[in-house]
């Protein structure tokens, strides 16, 4: 155990810097995009309000209260950007938290591999890792938003503004809403499916460090099967066609089971290559 | 300890984050109503659902509300109840839930609503599979399926009714006994559907033989991309599987009854349907009647036809809003022996009230209210809350 939370803190401080700048840029560009479209619309408006008072016979434009939520539906593009990046930096890691290993006159895998200890903990540690990165990234966001909505409230008068509830914050952003689901439940079943895809990944990345040139069909033939695999209940099964063999209930235990299934071989596979097939 | 600071702290930041989130920062997001019971009782509420949205700052938030509270429609977008929620058109049936819940090996593999029959004694299932589709080997094929009540015993019958040069393909509007006969109203498309007909095969219960098969009716529309949702319709019984000699068929604008055991198609001399065109009509097929209602903003009224008899009885019931005390009457149901309506009450607060088929008497009703806020005024309230449609969810009894 203690072997396995040294390795998981090696694979955080490998990417503490990435991590820190991507934060730190969420935060300056979601900060930015808000207080430049505050201060421009109250600009806006009180040029509109100067111009109707030289003409008096202009009525005064009413005086809507600006929300948060409002902020957030002007500024989708400043607020998604950032987490576009995160996500496609995070993909892209995904490969490279072990490619990295192999890169180099000292390739650091050996090292890894002849430390005495399991090396079912070096995958594991991988993975609990980029969890820790994927999560601590988004609560990063969650957090992020209550301290824009405080710059929002610094910024503007209180007889500007009316309040939002974080959750139409969310919903009014696409990658927001796709980002942090409503309800918990959903957000099990996304995020546990992402960590699938991971899962498969690190094995189709062992696979292709295993065995080559022959690997990368290995890893794409193993990639395409446990995606088939995981869509093949919801497709193939009739989930919504009459007359179907399964019922919806069953169909749906059938996913769950198909998607325990591509975890356990995905994982019990990558240890296998990990412990068998990469040597040192 | 110290050098693992930043690991511990971002797992800590993970969990805290998104814990509190759920935990917390969702609450009081959006506010929760129910229907509360004004007048009568309260179980003859509990089928109604009326739904519409909640409007927001910037947005609207679609809803359902019934006596037991609010659900939004976005917090069913959860994957375990789309999932579930597939073929719910189907499984929301009353009379398809009581059959999952007696014979659920025997409803496996069977998906058309209108299909079904059941009576004391037996459980039948017809459906028809179009095999070869547009190619010379196409036919079609009838699955019947048999079910005793009394011994669980199914009995499976496979056998291809149509073939070419024949080139219709059918579509089950209808499964009826009659003795020991089944009668399986078909609409028939020929020519890729610019001809169509209503069709009656009968079978034997006990050997599946076709017995005889004959047409009702015929009509073509050379002209099919123009809107032929009016050309012919069915009208059957409310519970798709309950036994139901007549059925009222509108075909090219005249009106007929059909009956399964004579087999006669007899036209309506005296038309229903289109006496009440234009004023939000709503029908129902129950045994020997054909109920229907026209329903305005201030009155409804309700009138029937007994198959039978022959006797229609105009406006056998007419009830004011006043009368029911409510301002504006929006829309009716008719289910069982009830009528469902979707009003709002004088101070524009929309709410639901249940009527006795048989006499008019209102035997409940209700309006909406936000839970744990009972100060909003009623114009307050129906500022945010829009709620314009009303929906019956018969559930079955444990």
């Amino acid at each position: 155990m203690n072997r396995y939370l040294k390795l998981v803190h090696m694979e955080v401080h490998r990417f503490r810097w990435v991590l820190a700048a991507l934060m730190a840029i969420t935060a300056i560009c979601q900060i930015s995009a808000l207080i430049v479209t505050v201060l421009t619309e109250l600009s806006r408006r009180e040029e509109r309000l100067s111009q109707n008072i030289g003409n008096s016979s202009a009525p005064v434009p009413a005086k809507d209260p600006l929300t948060f939520e409002w902020v957030m539906m002007i500024t989708q593009q400043w607020f998604s950007l950032p987490i576009l990046l995160s996500i496609a930096v995070l993909g892209l890691y995904a490969f490279i938290i072990w490619y990295r290993d192999w890169i180099g006159r000292s390739t650091f895998i050996y090292r890894l591999l002849m430390l005495p200890a399991a090396r079912s903990n070096i995958y594991f540690a991988k993975i609990t890792a980029f969890l820790l990165f994927v999560f601590g990234l988004v609560s990063f966001q969650l957090v992020l938003l209550p301290i824009e909505q405080l710059i929002f409230k610094l910024v503007l008068p209180a007889d500007l503004r009316a309040d939002s509830h974080i959750v139409e914050v969310i919903s009014i952003n696409q990658a927001l809403a796709m980002l942090i689901p409503r309800g918990f439940e959903q957000f099990l079943y996304s995020y546990g499916l992402g960590t699938i895809a991971i899962l498969t990944i690190f094995t189709a990345v062992l696979l292709e460090r295993s065995y080559r040139r022959l690997g990368i069909l290995y890893g794409l033939l193993y990639l395409g099967a446990c995606g088939l695999a995981v869509v093949f209940p919801i497709l193939f099964l009739g989930v919504g066609t009459p007359g179907s063999s399964f019922f919806p209930e069953e169909i749906f235990v059938i996913v769950l089971v198909m998607c325990a299934l591509v975890s356990c071989v995905s994982v019990w596979l990558g240890m296998r290559l990990l412990a068998g097939k990469i040597t040192v | 300890m110290w050098r693992y600071g930043l690991t511990i702290l971002i797992a800590v930041l993970a969990i805290s984050g998104i814990g509190a989130y759920y935990a917390i920062g969702r609450l009081n997001h959006l506010p929760e109503y129910k229907l509360e019971t004004v007048q009568g009782e309260p179980e003859e509420g509990a089928a109604v659902s009326l739904s519409g949205s909640y409007l927001g700052d910037m947005r609207s938030e679609p809803l359902n509300v019934n006596i037991e509270g609010s659900i939004y429609r976005s917090e069913d977008k959860v994957f375990r109840k789309r999932m579930m929620d597939a073929r719910s058109w189907f499984y929301n049936q009353p009379d398809i839930q009581k059959l999952l819940k007696d014979h659920k090996s025997f409803m496996r593999g069977k998906g058309y609503e209108t299909g079904f029959y059941r009576d004391e004694e037996l459980v039948i299932y017809a459906d028809v599979t179009t095999k070869g589709l547009n190619s010379d080997a196409q036919k079609s094929v009838l699955r019947l399926s048999l079910l005793s009540e009394d011994s669980g015993k199914v009995t499976d019958f496979e056998q291809t009714i149509l073939e070419m040069p024949d080139n219709g393909q059918l579509s089950i509007q209808d499964v009826q006994r009659v003795d020991d006969e089944a009668h399986l109203l078909f609409r028939k498309y020929i020519d890729r559907g610019i001809t169509e007909e209503l069709v009656v095969y009968v079978f034997d219960i006990g050997t599946g033989e076709q017995l005889r098969h004959s047409t009702l009716a015929s009509w073509s529309d050379k002209n099919k991309y123009k809107s032929d949702a009016q050309t012919a319709r069915v009208i059957a019984s409310d519970y798709i599987s309950a036994p139901q000699d007549m059925i009222f068929v509108i075909l090219n604008g005249k009106e007929y009854t059909y009956s399964y055991r004579s087999g006669l198609l007899t036209e309506l001399t005296d038309p229903l349907w289109h006496k009440a065109l234009g004023t939000g009509m709503a029908h129902s097929l129950q045994q020997d009647n054909f109920y229907y209602s026209e329903v305005r903003q201030d009155r409804i009224v309700l009138s029937r036809y007994n198959f039978i008899t022959k006797e229609q009885e105009t406006s056998y019931v007419t009830l004011t809003a006043e009368q029911l005390g409510v301002g504006v009457i929006k829309s009716a149901l008719i289910r069982s022996n009830r009528v469902y309506l979707l009003a709002d009450d004088k101070a524009g607060i929309p709410g639901a009230a249940v009527l006795d088929l048989a006499n008019g008497e209102l035997l409940y009703a209700g309006r909406a209210v936000e839970v744990g806020d009972e100060g909003k005024t009623g114009a307050e309230l129906s500022e945010n809350l829009r709620l314009l449609n009303i929906n019956i969810v018969e559930k079955l009894a444990d």
